[in-house]
C-alpha cells in the first residue's frame, strides 16, 4: 500500500496527456469497468466497433463512473456503499487520486463532471439516515472537496448533469440502507426524481405516489427535454409494474411497460438506461432476464433483444451498444442485434459514454 | 486431448454444428416443450369439462401438467427467461405468502380476473401451476362448487397456463436455431461455447434449485425446520416433484455428453439418487421436524450434492465451459 501511495504522488505531479486529451488514451468513445477471470478488476476504453483501446488495472471492483470531458481522465466508483472513488489517468494507465467520502457518508456508485470538467459531483448518502447529498469536488485542482448540497431524497443513486450544463437530475432511490445494502424502509419509501442546481437549490421534484416501491435509480436524457428514469421494483414480488419513466419538465411522467408476460422478463430489475444514438429510442436492460427493452419517446414498446447477462447500455449511431457479463459487446440497430466483439472481461453494470 | 482440439477447430468454423447442443435441443428440449403444451392443453380441457376441485380427472390433469413442467424447467435461458414465462407458469417459492392473499382477494372481491386478458395482467401469484394447485388442493380454497367464482377462476387459470405453454413452444421454434446455429452474425450466442454454457448453467442451476429450495426450504436454516414451506404440500407431491425433477436433469445431462461411459455413470447416479429420495418415505417432508425424519432428508440432500458435484465436473470438462457468473448482485 505505501508503495502505491508513493506512485500516486509521483503521478499526480506529472498530469500526463493533458494536451492531447483522450487521443492520448487511444481515443476511446466509451469506458466500462469489469472483473477478470482471475478475480482482478480493470477499466477498459472502448471504441464503437467494440475494440478495446486501453486497459487499466483497478485495485477494487468498479461499478460506474464518468469520463472527464477534456482530459483522458475518468473517475470510477465502487459499488454501494462506496468508500472510495478512483481518478484514473487513462493515458498513463494508472490511478492518480483516490477520493474518500466525508466521514459519516458513503458514495452511491455514480457521479458526473460539469462546468467543462472543472467540477465533479458525486452521489452520496449519510450513513446515519440515508439522506442524499451531492458532493462537489474541484476537478481542476487535484480533486479537493469543495462542499455538498442536499439531493432532496434518500439513497440517491445516479446524478447527472442535464444537456443544459447546469441542471442536475438526481435519482433519489428512496431506500434507506444506513451503512449496508439491506433495505430498511420498503413499506414507507418515497423515491423521487429531483432537478436541482448547485446554486439555486431544488427546481422540481417528481414522485410516483401509486408506485412508491419503485426505486428510481438510473437516468438518461433524450431529445426534446425528456429525462428517462429507470426503476427497480422492491414491492410485492408477484407484481410487475412499469420500470421506465419518461419525464418532460413540468409535466406528469409517462410510465412505460412491455405488453403481457414480456414485462415479467425484466424480473423487476433494470440495471441501466440509455437513449439510442439518434435520440429516438430509450432502452433499459435487465441482467437477471438477459434482455433489452426498447421504447419510443411517446412511451410505446418497440421490442426486446435477448442476450444472457446483459449489462451496460450506451448510444451508438442508429441504436445502442451493449455490454454483458459474458464479455460481449453488441450493436443493436433498429432492433436488430449484431455481435461486435468478445473480451475476457465480465463487464460490470455500466457503459460510460465519453 | 483430441476432443479438446476438435472442439477448438469447431469453434473456429462458424457453420460447424455442435452435437451436444443438437442432441439437447432435438432429443430433449423440443419434445419436452411440446409435451408440456399438450399436457396443459389437456388440463384446460379438463377444467372446461369439470372445474370442481375434487374432480379426479381435473386433479390428474393438473398432476400431468406438473410432471410436464418438471421436464421443462431446466431450460432457464431463452424463452423461459427473457419473456418471463417461467414466472407466469411456475411462481414458487412464495415464502412471503403472496399467493394466498391474492387468491383471497380474487375470490372475495370483484377485483379478480374475469377474462383471459385480465389473467395476463394478473399478479404471477394468481397464475400458473401453483395457483391451480392451491385452488384444487388447498383446503382454504378448494371448497367451491360448479358455477361459483372459484370455478371460473380455475378455468381462466388453466386457459392462461395452456396459452403460456403454447407460447413457450412457439418461442422455442424461433429460439432453437439461435441456440444451434451459434455462428457469425448471431448476437444471442456469439459462439457455440456460449450456447453450451447456457445449457450447462441451466442444468446445474436447476439442480441447485432442488437442493436449496425444494429440499432446503423445509429443512430450514439454523436448525429450524420449516415443513410448511415445502413445495406442493397441499397436493402431497413434495417428494414426487423432486424425484420427477431429477428425470428432467438426467435427460438434459445425458444429452450433453456422447461419451458412453459418462452417460452410464450419470444414469446410474441419478437412479441411485432417486432411490435415496424414495427412501425418505415422507411425501410432503413433514417429518423434518423430527430428528429421524430430518436425518433421512439430510442423507438424500448429501447424496444430491454429490451428484450435482459430479455432473458439474464431468460436463464442465466435456463441454469446455464453467458455470460462469451466477449470484447476480446488481445495483
Amino acid at each position: 500500500m505505501p508503495s502505491r501511495r508513493l506512485f500516486l504522488a509521483t503521478l499526480a505531479a506529472s498530469a500526463s496527456g493533458a494536451s492531447l486529451g483522450w487521443a492520448a488514451a487511444g481515443a476511446p468513445r466509451f469506458l466500462a469497468a469489469a472483473r477478470l477471470e482471475d478475480g482482478t478488476f480493470d477499466l477498459v476504453g472502448l471504441r464503437g466497433t467494440g475494440e478495446a483501446v486501453f486497459r487499466v488495472p483497478l485495485p477494487a471492483r468498479g461499478h460506474a463512473g464518468a469520463g472527464h470531458p477534456v482530459r483522458p481522465e475518468a473517475v470510477v466508483f465502487g459499488r454501494r456503499p462506496g468508500t472510495f472513488a478512483l481518478v484514473v489517468d487513462c493515458a498513463l494507465g494508472a490511478v492518480m487520486h483516490e477520493l474518500a467520502p466525508p466521514e459519516g457518508s458513503v458514495f452511491n456508485g455514480h457521479g458526473s463532471y460539469l462546468d467543462g470538467g472543472r467540477l465533479l459531483i458525486t452521489a452520496e448518502q449519510r450513513t446515519a439516515d440515508s439522506e442524499g447529498r451531492l458532493g462537489i469536488w474541484d476537478a481542476a485542482h487535484g480533486y479537493a472537496r469543495l462542499g455538498e448540497v442536499p439531493t432532496h431524497g434518500l439513497g440517491p443513486h445516479e446524478a447527472r448533469v442535464m444537456p443544459d450544463g447546469v441542471t442536475i437530475a438526481v435519482a433519489n432511490g428512496g431506500v434507506s440502507t444506513e451503512d449496508g445494502r439491506e433495505m430498511l424502509n420498503i413499506a414507507t419509501m418515497e423515491p423521487n426524481l429531483a432537478y436541482l442546481t448547485l446554486t439555486g437549490g431544488l427546481e422540481e421534484i417528481v414522485e410516483l405516489p401509486e408506485l412508491r416501491q419503485n426505486s428510481i435509480r438510473h437516468l438518461a436524457f433524450a431529445a426534446g427535454g425528456v429525462t428517462a428514469f429507470a426503476m427497480q421494483w422492491v414491492g410485492a414480488e408477484d407484481e410487475a409494474p412499469p420500470l421506465l419513466g419518461l419525464h418532460r419538465r413540468g409535466e406528469a411522467p409517462v410510465l412505460c411497460a412491455a405488453p403481457g408476460a414480456e414485462q415479467l422478463g425484466l424480473h423487476n430489475y433494470t440495471g441501466t438506461v440509455s437513449t439510442s444514438g439518434d435520440g429516438r429510442e430509450v432502452g433499459i436492460t435487465s441482467t437477471p432476464g438477459g434482455v433489452l427493452h426498447r421504447f419510443a419517446l411517446d412511451g410505446s414498446f418497440l421490442g426486446a433483444v435477448a442476450r444472457g447477462r446483459l449489462m451496460g447500455l450506451a448510444p451508438l449511431p442508429g441504436g445502442f451498444l451493449t455490454t454483458d457479463e459474458q464479455g460481449g459487446l453488441m450493436a443493436v440497430e433498429g432492433g436488430v442485434a449484431r455481435p461486435l466483439a468478445k473480451h475476457p472481461e465480465f463487464w460490470d453494470n455500466h457503459l460510460i459514454t465519453l | 486431448m483430441i476432443r479438446a482440439i476438435l472442439a477448438a477447430a469447431c469453434l473456429a468454423t462458424p457453420a460447424c454444428a455442435d452435437e451436444a447442443i443438437d442432441r439437447a435441443v432435438e432429443q430433449v428440449i423440443l419434445p419436452a416443450v411440446a409435451d408440456f403444451a399438450d399436457r396443459t392443453e389437456a388440463l384446460a380441457e379438463a377444467a372446461e369439462a369439470d372445474c370442481t376441485p375434487l374432480s379426479p380427472v381435473l386433479r390428474a390433469a393438473w398432476e400431468g401438467a406438473m410432471e410436464g413442467w418438471l421436464m421443462v424447467q431446466d431450460f432457464r435461458f431463452g424463452p423461459l427467461e427473457a419473456t418471463g414465462l417461467r414466472e407466469a407458469i411456475a411462481y414458487w417459492p412464495d415464502t412471503r405468502g403472496f399467493r394466498p392473499r391474492a387468491l383471497n382477494r380474487a375470490l372475495t372481491t370483484a377485483t379478480g380476473p374475469q377474462s383471459e386478458q385480465d389473467m395476463a395482467g394478473a399478479p404471477i401469484s394468481l397464475r400458473g401451476l401453483y395457483a391451480i394447485e392451491a385452488m384444487l388442493f388447498d383446503p382454504r380454497f378448494n371448497t367451491y362448487g360448479a358455477g361459483e367464482p372459484g370455478c371460473d377462476l380455475v378455468r381462466l387459470m388453466a386457459a392462461d397456463l395452456a396459452g403460456n405453454a403454447a407460447l413457450l413452444e412457439e418461442e422455442w421454434e424461433d429460439f432453437a436455431p439461435l441456440l444451434q446455429g451459434a455462428e457469425a452474425g448471431n448476437a444471442t450466442y456469439f459462439n457455440a461455447a456460449e450456447a453450451r454454457q447456457a445449457l450447462f448453467t441451466g442444468l446445474v442451476v436447476s439442480m441447485q434449485f432442488d437442493m436449496l429450495e425444494r429440499l432446503g426450504l423445509p429443512l430450514g436454516t439454523g436448525g429450524e425446520p420449516r415443513p410448511e414451506l415445502a413445495e406442493s404440500r397441499v397436493s402431497g407431491r413434495t417428494l414426487q416433484n423432486i424425484i420427477d425433477a431429477t428425470r428432467g436433469h438426467e435427460a438434459l445431462a445425458l444429452a450433453l455428453t456422447d461419451d458412453p461411459a459418462t452417460r452410464a455413470e450419470l444414469a446410474a447416479d441419478f437412479d441411485d439418487l432417486r432411490e435415496r429420495l424414495r427412501a425418505i418415505d415422507d411425501p410432503v417432508l413433514a417429518n423434518v421436524s423430527e430428528p429421524a425424519g430430518r436425518f433421512m432428508v439430510d442423507v438424500a440432500a448429501t447424496a444430491y450434492t454429490a451428484v450435482w458435484t459430479k455432473v458439474n465436473r464431468l460436463l464442465s470438462e466435456e463441454l469446455g465451459v464453467t458455470m460462469g457468473v451466477v449470484g447476480f448482485d446488481g445495483d
